[in-house]
């Protein structure tokens, strides 16, 4: 009992800064895609060469782990990320709904556009529906009605369910004369000069929207967030106006492991324009809250249509594949080409899908399409911590959060849930693989149990699995081998400044400190 | 301030105590959530770069910033789209603007006006075309002139047009005639034209045309500007034709093919021209001569679209009758990159006009491969051989007399059409730079 009050204790402490913070007096930070791709195709590129602790960590094989995470190797709450789906499941229907805070505009009266949106992949409007709630709404490309919508909706699903800030967003539908330029309305036309939005401007830019069958709009309507626009997050440095903000971003694994359930999504598009940081009031408190946002380049969507063949595959500006293809004449048939070859240079045949399968997908080959560093610094722990989340979505969750796309053909959304499903377990088998994948440790009866979730997974049968487990000492030296079986560690001998490491045929380690009957930490090798 | 540095050093303090009591192992854990924000340590950013990498990246560290800045504001104002736009809309009402740079000729800026399109007569007359053109390179010449034809005469398959040119280059370079002569004795002089023509041609189908051409040209030879150069007369003006000048009226036709599948990066296919002359000197000009050229390049995948192999020939011949001449200036010329009518063939390496010659074969290959794409944009990489050799009669040919040139280009296409070239080029005398938005062939 003693001990669960300190703990308690110890928890109020540690979130002491939070509480005892003043309002975060932070600056709009402004950032779009030249700029974004300036700063990573180019400058960051250059001056990693320059990095020297960079090489030295490559050369002898130091990766850096994240900074932000407990003594359990989880991460904890935070502005930017909310431990949800793989704390403590969510019901079929909170997936479903996701962040939610009304059923979408309200249809009943005209949707008056306040502003065209001019940024960003798809036709796009500010509108405010009769209750006076703002919303961004975004069609489809020509010819591929459905494929953005769902395919924004869908991910930003995934991407709440797994523990981040996201914006409402919902599929609706309705009829063209629903739409309306209200008085003021801006654009931007083809000359790129702002203009009035007139009823006449708004209807050509609709005119190559797709229609469903019944002749309506079918767009993804994203709520407009409460609060002050703050701009864009860094994937690099932290705020340091925001008290709240104390590691570096490049260091939180929640953002480095975004590059797997990026590769997960085939969401190739996450980039530093594509966050928001919005400062808005919480328990009476103003916190600088950071959210993903504009999910219409996943899956299998991208501009215009479906994901181009080499979306994943490289960068913007891919300096190493340009290399080999330069060197080797043109004759290396790149990954993306031999995959778009073995496709018969077709994306799916529903438009609604694009170009999203499984064929010679590689977890750790994914690449988003600009060269973030943080993405770069993924480690075994950071992975093998984003597979465990991946993991918590059954078949059925994905089925469900897929659903949240209202795909009209079963067929497509069977597709997009199946190839979901395939990628989830390439990607945990993958990662699960490049560590010790053993969690939810606990020390009873004199045994220290864990589960291993590459067999919970059915990736690898138990009777392959070979663990080894010795024990050491504060300084890390070896004291002696312990008993160790697929039911646990016998801790005959353990004190309680000793720690446990465990590998798995060979696996990277994965280190536990127990006290007589406590698990005190839990630490997986980078 | 001072209780804000005490509070972070309170909370560092307690941060500190209660790693060291985790680390020491007689902690008791919040073994109740396996989420909560208990760290080993008090939580804090490192700096993102050690100091000595921080020093090496400053230089770059100082002209980031204001790159940053620029393209936000290029991106936020939208310059790309109204530049776009700026363009389109010149296009549209035909007016075509270029710019280019050559090594040893500095800037190059043209503009071409498309009448009936700036007048708004094309819908009203689609058939009807009158173009007219400026051009300046900043270290050669200057160069105005006008086309006015009709495309399909009364929607038969006959096209005819007229043409009229004035242009004055006041920094040509000779450096004597045939393959054995020598950079350094390269002279400069002046050679301002002016041409009159007329043509009447038949397009048999989208591949297949023919035409007959009347050429008048007043062409005026003087000293060259330069005096970095010798003058024409080192060579002896009685041994160059046309040194004093001339006036030429030239009958000629031509019979063109070309069944590439795209004009600027073709894949397949290929073009074949060829053309015979007559021209003949007007007044006290001893010009005589008959011209014979076939031109041809031929496009073959190899393997895959993104890899092409381009192979061209060219000969040419001008052959002298009734005991007259061909004018140095309208003989057969090489060097440079050859994408200008007025200039010589293409040899890369070589000096613009680098050789001159009654004859001419000329021979280029290159291998496109494409090493970069994303979505409309593809960048190819071309290593190129040329080699060619002006000469005499035929009697006059001799293998050992090729010139070789050979290099690397980089060429960025957005939707097939070619925006920038980027080239290096190496051979006997030299290397030559060029970034142009038009290819060889």
């Amino acid at each position: 009992m003693l001990k669960k009050i300190f703990s308690l204790f110890l928890i109020s402490v540690f979130s002491l800064p939070a509480i005892a913070a003043e309002a975060p007096v932070v600056k709009k930070q402004e950032t779009l895609l030249y700029r974004d791709v300036y700063e990573q195709n180019v400058h960051a590129e250059a001056m990693n060469q320059l990095d020297l602790s960079r090489w030295g960590r490559k050369l002898f094989k130091k990766p850096l782990g994240s900074a932000n995470i407990n003594v359990f190797d989880e991460v904890p709450d935070s502005a930017f990320f909310v431990n949800r789906h793989a704390k403590s499941r969510l019901t079929s229907a909170q997936l479903a709904r996701g962040y939610s805070e009304t059923d979408g505009p309200d249809l009943s009266g005209a949707l008056s556009v306040t502003k065209a949106k001019t940024e960003g992949l798809h036709v796009g409007f500010f509108i405010r529906d009769v209750k006076g709630d703002n919303y961004l709404v975004k069609f489809d490309g020509p010819d591929s009605l459905e494929l953005a919508t769902a395919a924004e909706v869908i991910t930003s699903r995934f991407f709440y369910a797994l523990g981040y800030n996201v914006p409402q967003y919902t599929v609706a539908f309705f009829s063209p004369e629903k739409i309306k330029a209200a008085e003021g309305a801006t654009t931007r036309d083809k000359t790129g000069f702002k203009k009035p939005l007139t009823q006449e401007k708004l209807e050509e830019a609709l005119m190559f929207v797709p229609q469903t069958d019944a002749g309506e709009y079918r767009v993804s309507a994203s709520k407009i967030l409460a609060g002050e626009n703050k701009g864009y997050f860094s994937f690099s440095g932290r705020r340091k106006a925001d008290p709240d903000d104390i590691v570096n971003h490049r260091d939180r694994r929640e953002i480095r492991a975004l590059a797997v359930f990026g590769a997960w999504l085939n969401n190739n598009d996450i980039r530093e324009s594509n966050t928001l940081d919005m400062l808005a009031e919480e328990n009476g408190k103003q916190v600088l809250k950071h959210y993903l946002i504009d999910f219409n380049g996943s899956i299998g969507s991208a501009h215009g249509g479906a994901k181009p063949p080499l979306f994943g595959h490289e960068y913007m500006f891919d300096f190493g594949e340009t290399a080999k293809a330069f060197l080797t004449l043109g004759f290396w048939e790149k990954p993306w080409q031999k995959r778009w070859r073995e496709a018969g240079e077709k994306s799916h045949s529903s438009a609604a899908v694009g170009y999203f399968d499984n064929r010679d997908f590689k977890p750790a080959e994914y690449k988003i399409q600009l060269p973030y560093e943080v993405f770069k610094r993924v480690t075994r722990a950071d992975g093998f911590w984003a597979s465990k989340q991946i993991m918590a979505f059954s078949d059925e969750d994905i089925r469900t959060l897929v659903s949240a796309g209202k795909f009209s053909s079963k067929e497509d959304a069977d597709y997009v849930s199946k190839t979901l499903i395939e990628r989830r377990d390439l990607i945990a088998k993958y990662w699960f693989s490049q560590s010790a994948p053993l969690d939810d440790f606990k020390a009873q009866r004199g045994k220290l149990t864990f589960k291993d979730l590459a067999v919970q997974s059915q990736f690898e049968k138990a009777e392959t699995r070979n663990y080894q487990a010795v024990l050491l000492d504060a300084k890390g030296k070896k004291i002696k081998d312990l008993d160790v079986d697929a039911s646990g560690v016998a801790l005959e001998g353990v004190t309680a400044d000793s720690v446990i490491e465990i590998r798995v045929n060979a696996s990277p380690y994965v280190r536990v400190q127990v006290s007589a009957d406590d698990v005190v930490s839990v630490r997986h090798q980078d | 301030m001072i209780f804000k540095k005490l509070r972070t050093g309170m909370l560092s303090l307690v941060f500190f105590l209660a790693g060291a009591v985790f680390l020491s192992g007689t902690a008791f854990a919040a073994n109740t959530d396996k989420y909560a924000p208990v760290y080993t340590k008090p939580l804090k950013s490192s700096s993102l770069k050690d100091p000595l990498s921080a020093l090496l990246a400053l230089p770059f560290e100082m002209i980031r910033w204001p790159i940053s800045k620029s393209l936000l504001f290029t991106e936020k104002e939208y310059l790309p789209k109204k530049a776009e736009w700026l363009y389109t809309y010149l296009k549209n009402h035909g007016i075509q603007p270029s710019i280019g740079f050559m090594s040893g000729q500095g800037m190059q800026y043209g503009l071409k006006l498309d009448l009936p399109k700036l007048s708004g007569l094309q819908s009203k007359y689609p058939d009807f075309t009158f173009d007219t053109w400026v051009h300046y390179g900043e270290e050669i010449s200057f160069r105005t002139g006008a086309e006015i034809g009709v495309e399909r005469v009364a929607g038969t398959p006959f096209f005819v047009s007229g043409f009229f040119q004035y242009e004055d280059r006041w920094e040509d370079n000779f450096f004597g005639m045939g393959p054995d002569t020598s950079a350094g004795n390269g002279v400069s002089y002046g050679h301002e034209q002016t041409t009159v023509a007329g043509k009447v041609g038949y397009e048999f189908s989208p591949e297949w045309k023919g035409a007959f051409h009347l050429v008048y040209e007043n062409n005026n030879i003087s000293e060259g500007e330069s005096d970095d150069w010798g003058q024409l007369s080192y060579f002896g003006l009685n041994n160059i034709p046309g040194s004093g000048g001339d006036k030429i009226l030239t009958l000629a036709a031509d019979l063109k093919n070309d069944t590439r599948d795209f004009r600027d990066a073709p894949t397949r296919g290929g073009y074949r021209q060829i053309y015979f002359g007559y021209s003949e000197g007007l007044d006290d000009s001893n010009a005589s001569y008959f011209t014979y050229r076939a031109d041809m390049a031929q496009y073959f995948k190899v393997g895959s679209p993104r890899r092409v192999l381009a192979i061209r020939g060219l000969a040419e011949h001008h052959d002298e009758i009734n005991g007259g001449n061909v004018p140095f200036y309208n003989m057969s010329k090489l060097g440079g990159y050859g994408t200008l009518p007025e200039q010589s063939h293409t040899l890369r390496s070589y000096h613009v006009n680098r050789f001159f010659g009654e004859s001419l074969l000329l021979f280029n290959i290159e291998y496109r491969y494409t090493i970069w794409e994303y979505r409309e944009l593809h960048m190819d990489a071309v290593p190129f051989f040329d080699f060619g050799q002006t000469f005499g009669e035929w009697s006059e040919f001799q293998f050992k007399d090729f010139k070789e040139s050979y290099g690397l280009e980089f060429r960025v296409y957005v939707a097939r059409n070619n925006l920038v070239n980027i080239s290096i080029a190496h051979g006997d005398e030299g290397t030559n730079f060029f970034v142009r938005s038009k290819k060889a062939f």
